[in-house]
């Protein structure tokens, strides 16, 4: 895994097939928590679910510290860019099949804590937390949906040269779809305060230093801790090429 | 945006005096701390959808970060509506109140 660097136009990142194959199937299933349908998925999944991932060496999801600058010319235009998505108010009906016109009665507040956290009350009073959810709720919902798959599809899109490329000027999605993944994992995680998060790291050090888990829960915790590592390192790199942008544009 | 119809009831003589001091419709828009999101990334939201300074998204996300929460936006209900709502398509915690609730 390469960090985002800036191009002219695109912020482009580099993933070996297992490092994008593993993204692409965390991110389809967010999606799927927020309410896509499996048809919908399985689509954007296409070749990237038949694609055998064992070619990169013993890729590892770990981000460490990447000794990067790659080059990496710019292309041209592809076809259709993933991320290129409708206005929201039709994507998020044709995402959801819902029709947004038909006044909704006022959601639950949703039962799974990761979920929660992705469609999170606006009020501690609880009517204007219902009044909220019932007008915005499946807008955002779509617009999760539709940028998490969008994320699946660039996944898809940009693997034979094993890179992720968002335009500049659409990096906001891309981002948003790094923070809800990384809001599950934290969720599954148990990483609720600033304390675990920071103790997650000295999990991964010592299993890296050599420290074998006890318990196949313990193997998965590894493994989605090491995920939520990379995916940290990763938006961590946008986030910075996107803040030298607004530097350079504030200038 | 849709807009909202219904109106939590306040006392009378609260109305009055918030009328009096033209703040009858004013919320605000709290961000919350949370473990996942990056500093940079909470300056970077703050700078890109609120048009604040480096230095003052920067001493927002600082506050958030130490204090818990801070205000990041003021306005009438339904403009703070839209600010949370672009917050959590941010993927931050944010709510909105009455202003000095």
């Amino acid at each position: 895994m390469r960090p985002f660097q800036a191009k002219k136009k695109h912020y482009v990142a580099h993933l070996d097939g297992f490092e994008a194959q593993v993204v692409a199937q965390l991110a389809a299933d967010v999606a799927e928590l927020l309410g896509a349908s499996p048809a919908q998925i399985l689509e954007a999944l296409g070749g990237l679910a038949e694609d055998d991932a064992g070619q990169g060496e013993g890729a590892s999801l770990r981000g460490g510290r990447a000794d990067d600058g790659a080059p990496g010319a710019e292309d041209g235009p592809e076809p259709r860019d993933p991320w290129d998505l409708p206005v929201l108010g039709a994507l998020e009906s044709a995402a959801l099949g819902m029709d947004p016109s038909e006044a909704p009665e006022a959601p639950e507040v949703p039962l799974d804590p990761a979920l929660r956290r992705l469609l999170p009350s606006a009020s501690e009073d609880p009517e204007v937390a219902a009044e909220f959810r019932r007008f915005t709720q499946v807008d955002l919902r779509g617009l999760k949906v539709a940028r998490l798959l969008a994320l699946v599809r660039a996944l898809d899109q940009g693997k034979e040269k094993g890179r992720l490329r968002v335009p500049k000027d659409r990096a906001d999605l891309l981002a948003g779809a790094l923070v809800d993944i990384r809001l599950v994992l934290a969720e599954r995680l148990g990483l609720d305060t600033d304390e675990a998060a920071d103790a997650l790291y000295e999990e991964l050090a010592a299993a890296e230093a050599g420290k074998r888990p006890q318990s196949s829960g313990e193997a998965l915790r590894l493994h989605l801790a090491a995920a939520y590592s990379a995916l940290t390192w990763l938006q961590e790199s946008l986030v910075t090429a996107q803040l030298a942008d607004l530097d350079a544009s504030d200038a | 945006m849709p807009t909202f119809s219904a109106r939590a009831s306040v006392p009378l003589e609260e109305v009055d005096l918030a009328e009096q001091l033209g703040l009858a419709d004013a919320w605000v828009t709290i961000v919350w701390n949370d473990p996942v999101n990056l500093m940079s990334y909470v300056t970077y939201v703050f700078r890109s959808y609120f048009g604040y300074s480096q230095d003052e998204a920067e001493r927002l996300m600082l506050q958030v970060h130490h204090e818990g929460k801070a205000v990041v936006s003021t306005g009438n209900r339904e403009k703070m509506e839209v600010d949370v709502q672009a917050m959590h398509s941010y993927g931050l915690w944010a709510t909105m109140q009455r202003s000095g609730e």
